[in-house]
């Protein structure tokens, strides 16, 4: 028996001698960035560049950036593969980029492709660039080998300032898509002088991208839509930079919904803070004095947040605060509630809690 | 003397291998189908679907209260006559095929993704159905001894999930119930899940010790269902129902999104565990093909452990592809399932009047 | 059994026939009251010839003036009233004469008496009990088995003061007959192990000759064909002492410094005897870090060629920049790039290992230098490979026992084929065939991989880790069949 099963073994193993056209490691492009741009008058519209690792040896690594072009996204593998000298393989990349003009097109293929390509990375970041990717991949990177790791790394820490969410990758992607209540919203990417920098948010509905919000409004947003993000805030005394009081705050987010006619959301922020600086009191500062710059803060950013809450409701007309989703816990992921419309007639109520633990070194 | 040549195993196995020969495929693919229906409650379907595991651990108690240590053909035999007996092995023969041939071919097409695209499906067929052969021809003991080890080993597995306890989202869970009839109606689809409990009819009489018989049957299906249900929730927690519906295998992707340092992602050393997992079941299922198959033909185990192999890799092909899979599976599991259970209930009652 | 007879000549002539025609054989003719004919026959180079003398051809020429002819039981009243040696024995038949007298023992012939004394004068030359080379031990007793079955014994039973033990001797070999001994301690090893060790012994005791510990390791195992040791071997009488009192029983034979320890599990291969001198938490250390250095061994090479060839996604992107780069410009494949560095260096460890110190260490230096430095600087060899393959090689040395450190670093082989055939699935395969063939061997009825495969709970105190010596200081439950069978 146990001769039998050696001898069936034996011959499996002459049967399958490796032959199946693997390549080693050395003859496998690796690719870190993918772009998807489109050219809407063109037969073939897609035109999606990668960035991939030339070697040189002696751990010398270059970039080069090829571009396929054709009808769909797989087909520009088609295109590309004629021009590559190695193995095309997708898996490796930390960076996905889309322009501006393909997020605006829509791009429910790409998060088709993106649940059913079980290769995808589904760990790497995600943007949206002003003009075509093409041109972002083919900035020169400071101090990271290729591109895509800068503007990767640039999206890793962006959570440290401006309350972005903390994670900005294609699982979150995923999950803002298909997730009820919720919907897409990506940093947005322009070119600063031949420098990637992140100047915004865009806000899709359902796959289109609808909205374009500038950071100064994003920060608000962003405050309420993140958790446990970072970010700096000043209040200024007549409008002079030299007096003001800034801290460096976490944000902790609560809300709970109720319906009366129309949907009221009850939001507490708190924000936990560290005093960074207080060139306004000149005096050490005494437990009443924290309370004061506590309650500084507090009315200053209940006055932006209401004023921008505002401006969403009214100018951009969808939820962009990502609280649709508590309504759907609460009455259902099918409830009729959770549609733009009743978004708009909601009440938002924000109270906001600032918090110093912390009121640095200084006692003057 | 050399070889410790009785097959008996302890109750301590017993737990085991009744957990391994539930836990395979379906761990992956489970919240998926359940979610179908129930969706953002389909863990509370997992556990109502709990009573079919419970059901026939029972039986397989009353069984042994009534008949003691008499095999389940003989028992077959006493209860029913040799003719519907020999059916009942058929059945359960056919039945256990196809369970080792689905979960074969869905192992292939999980390995022909990750990390065997270049091999050939026969290769890969082969190579595998051949490894559970050699497993399962050294009878119960060795696969009751595989079945304790390595579910010790591989539970590291269900540890995985918690690096993503911080990042899910209640909100996903609630509102907790989505609508009693949903879950009720998709309790029978968590059956399905739970199918291959049945090998507990064949193992019972080689149980050494049955002191507490009766609690080793609930404590295993408690452990199944623990898993199914923590899976469950922990996909629905992480991904939401919507996406947990979309993707054929949702834990798969849970285990991508995990980052460590020294390997990319998490999968390798999930597929690595889990692979302990499927060996385990498959060869639990091939010891029932073999032992109801010599049973019937009486050709000794280990020759029909042999004989069964070419059948098992026939079904294996024919099932490839992952949706001919399903749809197979969506048409004859409802009907096995049911058939075993209205079988066990029948069993049981005729046990309580035939037996002591 | 033939009886002597009375015939001195005819005696003499049987008893030669058995033996080797040498030159040694010293047959010595006196005359006892200068009438009686008496022999004394021995072979001179394995006795102690002035005890002799003095003790047996002295008494019987000079104090025996008696005539013995006359009295009953002539060679016991000899042996009683004239040998002043301390051990001496009445024989009356042939049986075995001829093997006494090659273990040095002398021999002294009466005329017309159909009896014989065997006096113990024996002083075979032996190493004298010296530190072991093979086994080095920074806490622990320094002395080793030497090749003389007696001497051993006499180290084990020193350190013994137990009435339980036991000594069981016996012969093995038809042509040449081997002295061995079973030793273990009653009662506290299982009667059915007892049975099966004996039994195997009984059953190659016909076999023509045995001259080492290893022949008997590979006649009575379970697995002859298996990939792992069955049984240990070991150079330290308090490592079999230690054994004993766990309920194990030790094979000692004559003619090898080595004692062989029945039956063993596969657990007990990692563990070194100064685990339980040393204190509890570095032990624990020591002993996670030689089960980590075994999956090393045989998983390392195996999957760092299935990254090279086929899963390149199995690491992350940091990685593969240092591995791509590495790749560049070798010519081989990276199949056969492992595989060359992992027998150029096997052809380095058992090439070292024969050669006396100072040649060794002249071959470790020159192999070291043209593999470490020559190949990669020649762009045969990448530098990652190297990395890899060395670390599996140091890995290796971490495993106490020598025979399973072999079988670990063989293993590998069978695993980087199946590596390169199946890639990652070849791997996983691999490692799980190791575990069902583990889990399927027994030893002397006591399965193999216990006490994890039957799972013994209680016995898992003392395995990859250790708890307290407080603890673990009572016989193993699984080396029992009651309980641990299953």
């Amino acid at each position: 028996m146990k001769k039998k099963l050696l001898i069936i073994f034996n011959i499996l193993i002459l049967l399958f001698s490796s032959c199946y056209g693997m390549e080693p490691i050395e003859n496998i492009s690796i690719m870190i960035g993918i772009g998807y741009d489109i050219d809407k008058e063109k037969s073939k519209k897609i035109s999606d560049p990668i960035e991939m690792f030339v070697f040189k040896g002696d751990g010398e690594i270059e970039r080069h950036i090829s571009s396929g072009v054709a009808e769909t996204i797989y087909n520009t593998v088609n295109d590309r593969q004629t021009i590559m000298s190695k193995k095309f393989v997708v898996g490796t990349e930390k960076l996905y980029l889309i322009s501006e003009e393909r997020a605006k097109y829509g791009i429910e293929d790409l998060l088709e492709v993106l649940i059913r390509d079980e290769n995808r990375n589904e760990l790497a970041y995600v943007a949206i660039t002003e003009g075509r990717t093409e041109h972002f991949f083919k900035m020169t990177p400071i101090d990271n080998t290729s591109m895509s790791e800068a503007i990767a790394g640039i999206l890793k820490f962006c959570y440290l300032a401006n309350f972005f969410p903390r994670e900005v990758n294609i699982k979150e992607l995923l999950f803002m898509y298909n997730q009820s209540g919720r919907r897409i919203i990506l940093p947005y990417i322009i070119d600063d002088n031949g420098k990637p920098k992140v100047t915004a948010i865009c806000v899709f509905e359902g796959s289109k991208l609808k909205h374009k919000i500038p950071l100064e409004e994003a920060f608000y947003i962003n405050m309420l839509r993140s958790r446990k993000s970072e970010g700096y805030i000043s209040v200024l005394e007549d409008n002079n930079p030299k007096k003001c009081y800034t801290i460096k705050a976490k944000n902790f987010v609560n809300v709970s919904v109720e319906y009366k006619d129309t949907l009221i959301y009850n939001i507490d922020l708190t924000l936990k803070g560290v005093l960074k600086a207080d060139s306004i009191n000149n005096k050490p500062l005494t437990d009443k004095d924290a309370k004061k710059i506590e309650k500084a803060f507090e009315e200053n950013i209940s006055k932006e947040i209401e004023k921008t809450i505002e401006k969403v409701q009214n100018n951009y007309k969808i939820d962009c605060f990502d609280i649709t989703k508590y309504a759907a816990a609460k009455f259902g992921k099918h409830s009729p509630l959770l549609s733009d419309e009743e978004f708009q007639k909601a009440k938002i109520n924000v109270k906001v809690k600032v918090i110093l633990v912390d009121l640095g070194r200084s006692i003057k | 003397m050399s070889k410790v040549i009785e097959n008996k195993i302890t109750q301590r196995q017993y737990i085991f291998i009744l957990v391994s020969a539930v836990v395979g495929i379906g761990i992956l693919s489970a919240p998926n189908s359940i979610c179908q229906i129930a969706e953002q409650s389909g863990w509370i379907s997992m556990i109502i679907g709990g009573i079919y595991p419970l059901i026939i651990c029972y039986c397989s108690y009353l069984n042994y209260k009534h008949f003691n240590n008499t095999h389940f053909y003989q028992l077959n035999e006493r209860l029913y006559g040799k003719f519907i007996a020999k059916i009942i092995f058929l059945f359960f023969l056919i039945t256990m095929i196809i369970y080792e041939a689905s979960v074969l071919a869905g192992f292939y097409n999980i390995l022909s993704k990750e990390i065997a695209f270049f091999l050939s499906p026969y290769a890969v067929l082969i190579l595998v159905s051949l490894v559970i052969i050699y497993t399962a021809s050294f009878g119960l003991q060795s696969i009751g001894r595989l079945s304790e080890i390595v579910f010790y080993f591989s539970s590291i597995l269900f540890l995985f999930p918690l690096a993503i306890i911080g990042k899910g989202s209640f909100l996903n869970i609630k509102p907790i119930i989505s609508s009693v009839e949903n879950i009720l109606n998709s309790v029978p689809s968590s059956f399905y899940s739970y199918a291959g409990i049945e090998i507990s009819f064949f193992i019972m009489p080689y149980v050494v010790n049955k002191k507490n018989f009766k609690k080793a049957g609930f404590v295993s299906t408690a452990i199944i269902v623990f898993i199914y249900t923590f899976l469950t929730f922990i996909c629905i927690y992480y991904l939401g129902y919507e996406l947990t519906t979309k993707i054929y295998y949702p834990v798969f992707f849970i285990m991508e999104t995990i980052e460590v340092s020294i390997i990319s992602d998490f999968k390798v050393v999930f597929i690595f565990l889990w692979s302990g997992m499927i060996l385990k079941i498959m060869a639990c299922d091939h010891y029932v093909v073999s032992y109801t198959f010599s049973r019937l033909t009486r050709i000794p185990y280990k020759k029909s452990c042999i004989i069964t192999w070419p059948f098992i890799l026939m079904f294996a092909i024919f099932m490839i592809p992952e949706h001919g899979r399903n749809v197979f599976l969506g048409k004859s599991v409802p009907i096995i399932v049911f058939t075993i259970l209205t079988y066990s209930i029948i069993t049981a009652i005729m046990v309580k009047i035939k037996g002591r | 059994m033939e009886p002597l007879s009375k015939n001195i000549y005819q005696n003499i002539n049987k008893i030669i026939s058995h033996l080797p025609n040498s030159a040694t054989l010293i047959k010595r003719e006196i005359l006892i009251n200068k009438k009686t004919k008496c022999f004394i026959i021995y072979v001179s180079n394995l006795c102690n010839r002035k005890s002799i003398e003095m003790h047996i051809i002295h008494p019987l020429l000079y104090n025996l003036n008696e005539d013995i002819e006359n009295i009953e039981n002539a060679a016991e009243y000899i042996a009683q009233n004239y040998i002043s040696i301390s051990e001496a024995q009445i024989i009356k038949s042939f049986d075995n004469i001829a093997v006494e007298l090659l273990r040095g023992k002398c021999l002294i012939l009466i005329d017309k008496i159909n009896t014989a004394i065997l006096c113990d004068t024996s002083d075979i030359p032996h190493r004298q009990i010296q530190e072991s080379n093979v086994e080095k031990t920074i806490r622990g007793g320094r002395e080793s088995f030497v090749e003389n079955i007696e001497i051993n014994l006499a180290l084990i039973q020193n350190k013994v003061k137990s009435n339980k033990l036991r000594i069981e001797r016996m012969l093995l070999g038809n042509e040449n007959k081997t002295d061995a001994a079973i030793v273990y301690m009653d009662g506290i090893i299982d009667p059915i192990v007892l049975d099966a060790i004996k039994f195997k012994m009984n059953r190659i005791k016909n076999l023509p000759y045995i001259l080492c510990t290893g022949y008997i390791e590979q006649l009575i195992e379970d697995f002859p064909y298996g990939f792992f040791p069955q049984l240990k071997n070991t150079e330290k009488p308090d490592k079999v002492v230690s054994d004993l009192f766990q309920g194990k029983a030790a094979i000692l034979i004559s003619g090898a410094p080595y004692a062989l320890i029945a039956p063993a599990v596969f657990i007990e291969f990692f563990q070194g005897f100064e685990d339980y001198s040393q204190r509890l938490l570095t032990s624990v250390f020591v002993r996670l870090t030689r089960v980590l250095s075994a999956l090393l061994v045989l998983l390392a090479t195996p999957i760092y060629l299935t990254v090279l060839s086929y899963s390149s996604g199995l690491v992350p992107i940091k990685l593969i920049k240092v591995i791509y780069n590495s790749r560049l410009g070798i010519p081989l494949q990276p199949f056969l790039e492992i595989l060359t560095m992992e027998i150029a260096v096997e052809l380095l460890r058992e090439g070292g290992l024969r050669l006396p110190s100072p040649i060794g260490q002249t071959l470790g230096i020159v192999g070291g230098i043209v593999i470490g430095e020559a190949a990669t600087k020649a762009g045969l060899v990448s530098p990652t490979t190297l990395v890899v393959v060395s670390t599996t090689v140091i890995a290796s040395f971490l495993i106490p026992n020598y025979e399973m450190a072999l079988s670990i670093r063989f293993l590998r082989f069978p695993m980087l084929i199946l590596a390169e055939l199946f890639g990652f699935l070849g791997v996983i395969l691999g490692f799980y065939l190791i575990v069902i063939i583990l889990i399927n061997m027994n030893s002397f009825g006591i399965p193999y991989f216990s006490p994890f495969a039957p799972l013994n709970p209680s016995d898992l105190k003392d395995t990859i880790v250790r708890l307290s010596l407080k603890e673990i200081l009572r016989k193993p439950k699984s080396l029992k069949m009651k309980k641990g069978k299953i």
